[in-house]
């Protein structure tokens, strides 16, 4: 409805546009460029919001939300950007380190993950803050070993809170696709946020 | 790209499956979690949506602008401009011009030409009077009355008592004519038979100055049918009526009709001025500046412009008046009904009644009627009976008193 009262001369409707996603837009565009290309970040953020100013008059809601359009435009903003840096992209989804498609029950590390451990319940609050930010921080540095396919599918599902269908939709993959880039997501970071938290291993519980 | 998940409950996201709260719970607490993008770039971006709807109002607006600098554009090209600058003066002068009658000579110029001559009028044939009497000089008129009287008219002419050219036909247009099928004894066909067939002799429009003149000859001379007793009496009455002159015509249609009805020279002019209505006018002014040299030029000049003229005879020059122009008109057509070879160069010794015209307070002309004949002082005279002279002094008197 914004976009289509923007579409229609309504500047406000784009400032309400821009306030409800700004956010989550440029941390998306953010964590999929990585650290080695987050002075781009600006830059893609800019062109992005400046496609959706363009593509204003061709706007149409065929079923796909504004926010899953948005989420498509950076997608391939960020695309192209890796490209003009040198950064080889590869689109395949079941691209991993070992280049053999996940199996849940076949990946060992997936074991791992499922008793990832928590902090423990007395630990402090302070304590269970900075826990959670060295997560954080680590999590972060996975995300970059991450194929590009498998780090946007992770990112809209779980930080933009996408449903599966929606980061389909925001790749322009099918579902089962996106399914499975999402699953091989989970399970390196998985595994490599299990051995960076393994001396945390106290008790088992869950996040607060 | 997006699924139908409605039936398949793997596809149901509110049964995700794959959703990691400690992960989600670790990208919640990342440091980039609170990322913004920068103040001015946000500022910037919406600046730039702002100004994007500004330009897409702006386009109309230029747009309907552009459409009158278009056609401003195409007023101001040379070939359109000087097509409106033409339209524009047409449009001027037809303002001007607006409720003015066209000029009337040129309209009836066709018809002028076209009206076969009317028995009455071109070819007026002798009365029984006349045609009894034997050849007078009273009677036989000049082929050329302007012209030195050297070529007589054919024994025809000689009994056509009222000369007219044969092209003459307004008089019938005008008014509606009496035919006079009577006088027409000789048998000669209309137009053939008269003085004005063999040469341009002066047309009788008036019939005023036939009638005085048939009314002086009736009284002087019975033996003699008043040659243009025929002539059309819608046209005198006309001629007579003072609201005549008041009649919705232009001045120059006045004076026009005014020359036509006075004289064979003021029907040779406006006969002139339906083909060429400047040159004529022109010829009128050279002809007003020289002396008239004979009757006719002279009826002429005055039906042109009456009122730059006076006469004068006791010594007071007075403007002249509708009944000595008709006077004027009499004597005219007495001499060019006069019969061919009666004038005379040397006028008579005997008691004369002279007429001074002045035309802008300059003497123009002279006038002089003896016992004899009559005509210009400076011209030739004719030689007409004496009761036709008699006539004729009585009738200036009566017009000059």
């Amino acid at each position: 409805m914004l976009m289509t009262a923007y579409a229609g001369g309504d500047a406000r409707a784009f400032e309400q546009l821009y306030a409800r996603h700004q956010a989550g837009l440029y941390r998306f565009i953010r964590r999929l460029l990585g650290s080695a290309l987050n002075a781009q970040t600006d830059e893609v953020f800019q062109d992005t919001w400046l496609r959706v100013v363009h593509a204003r008059a061709r706007w149409e809601p065929q079923g796909a939300s504004f926010r899953t359009w948005l989420f498509t435009l950076a997608h391939h903003r960020v695309v192209d950007m890796l490209r003009r840096s040198g950064r080889e992209v590869s689109i395949d989804a079941f691209d991993g380190e070992d280049g053999a498609p996940w199996e849940p029950g076949v990946n060992a590390s997936a074991t791992a993950w499922q008793h990832w451990p928590a902090p423990a319940a007395a630990a402090s609050h302070t304590e269970e803050i900075a826990f959670w930010r060295r997560a954080g921080e680590k999590l972060l540095g996975c995300l970059e070993q991450l194929p590009l396919p498998q780090r946007s599918a992770f990112l809209l599902h779980h930080d933009d809170g996408l449903a599966l269908d929606e980061v389909a939709g925001a790749l322009e993959v099918g579902f089962e696709t996106a399914k499975t880039r999402l699953r091989y997501a989970m399970s390196k970071l998985r595994t490599c946020m299990g051995a960076y938290l393994a001396p945390f291993s106290a008790a088992g519980s869950e996040p607060r | 790209m997006t699924h139908d998940m409605t039936h398949d409950p793997a596809h149901d996201p509110a049964h995700d499956p794959e959703r990691d709260a400690w992960l989600t719970e670790a990208l919640r607490h990342a440091p980039d979690a609170h990322a913004a993008p920068p103040a001015a770039l946000s500022e910037a971006i919406l600046r730039q949506a702002r100004a994007a709807t500004n330009a897409a109002r702006a386009p109309q607006s230029v747009r309907a602008r552009s459409r009158w600098l278009a056609v401003w554009d195409a007023l101001a090209r040379p070939s359109v401009a000087a097509g409106f600058a033409s339209v524009m003066v047409a449009t001027v002068v037809g303002v001007m011009w607006w409720g003015q009658p066209m000029d009337a000579t040129i309209a009836r110029a066709p018809a002028v030409d076209a009206t076969p001559p009317s028995p009455a009028v071109d070819a007026t044939p002798p009365s029984p009077a006349v045609d009894a009497k034997p050849p007078s000089p009273a009677v036989t008129a000049p082929s050329q009355p302007e012209a030195p009287p050297a070529t007589p008219a054919p024994e025809a002419a000689v009994k056509s008592v009222a000369p007219a050219p044969p092209k003459t036909a307004a008089l019938p247009q005008r008014a509606a004519p009496k035919p006079a099928p009577k006088r027409d004894e000789t048998g000669a066909a209309p137009g053939t038979g008269s003085v004005s067939a063999a040469a341009p002799a002066p047309r009788r429009e008036d019939p005023e100055p036939f009638a005085d003149r048939r009314a002086a000859e009736e009284a002087a001379a019975p033996a003699a049918a008043p040659p243009v007793a025929a002539a059309p009496a819608p046209l005198a009455r006309r001629a007579r009526e003072p609201g005549m002159s008041a009649a919705p015509q232009s001045k120059v249609e006045a004076a026009r009709d005014e020359a036509r009805a006075l004289g064979s020279a003021g029907a040779l002019a406006s006969r002139a001025v339906p083909r060429a209505a400047p040159p004529a006018a022109l010829r009128a002014d050279s002809f007003a500046e020289a002396r008239p040299a004979t009757l006719g030029a002279l009826l002429a000049s005055i039906g042109e412009q009456p009122e730059r003229w006076a006469w004068e005879r006791s010594g007071t020059p007075r403007p002249i008046t509708p009944a000595l122009r008709r006077w004027l008109g009499q004597v005219e057509a007495a001499t060019a009904a006069a019969r061919p070879g009666a004038t005379t160069d040397s006028a008579s010794s005997g008691e004369s009644a002279v007429l001074r015209l002045y035309r802008d307070g300059v003497l123009s002309a002279t006038l002089r009627l003896d016992d004899a004949s009559v005509g210009l002082v400076a011209g030739p005279r004719t030689a007409l009976p004496p009761a036709a002279l008699a006539a004729l002094k009585q009738a200036l008197d009566d017009a000059t008193r």
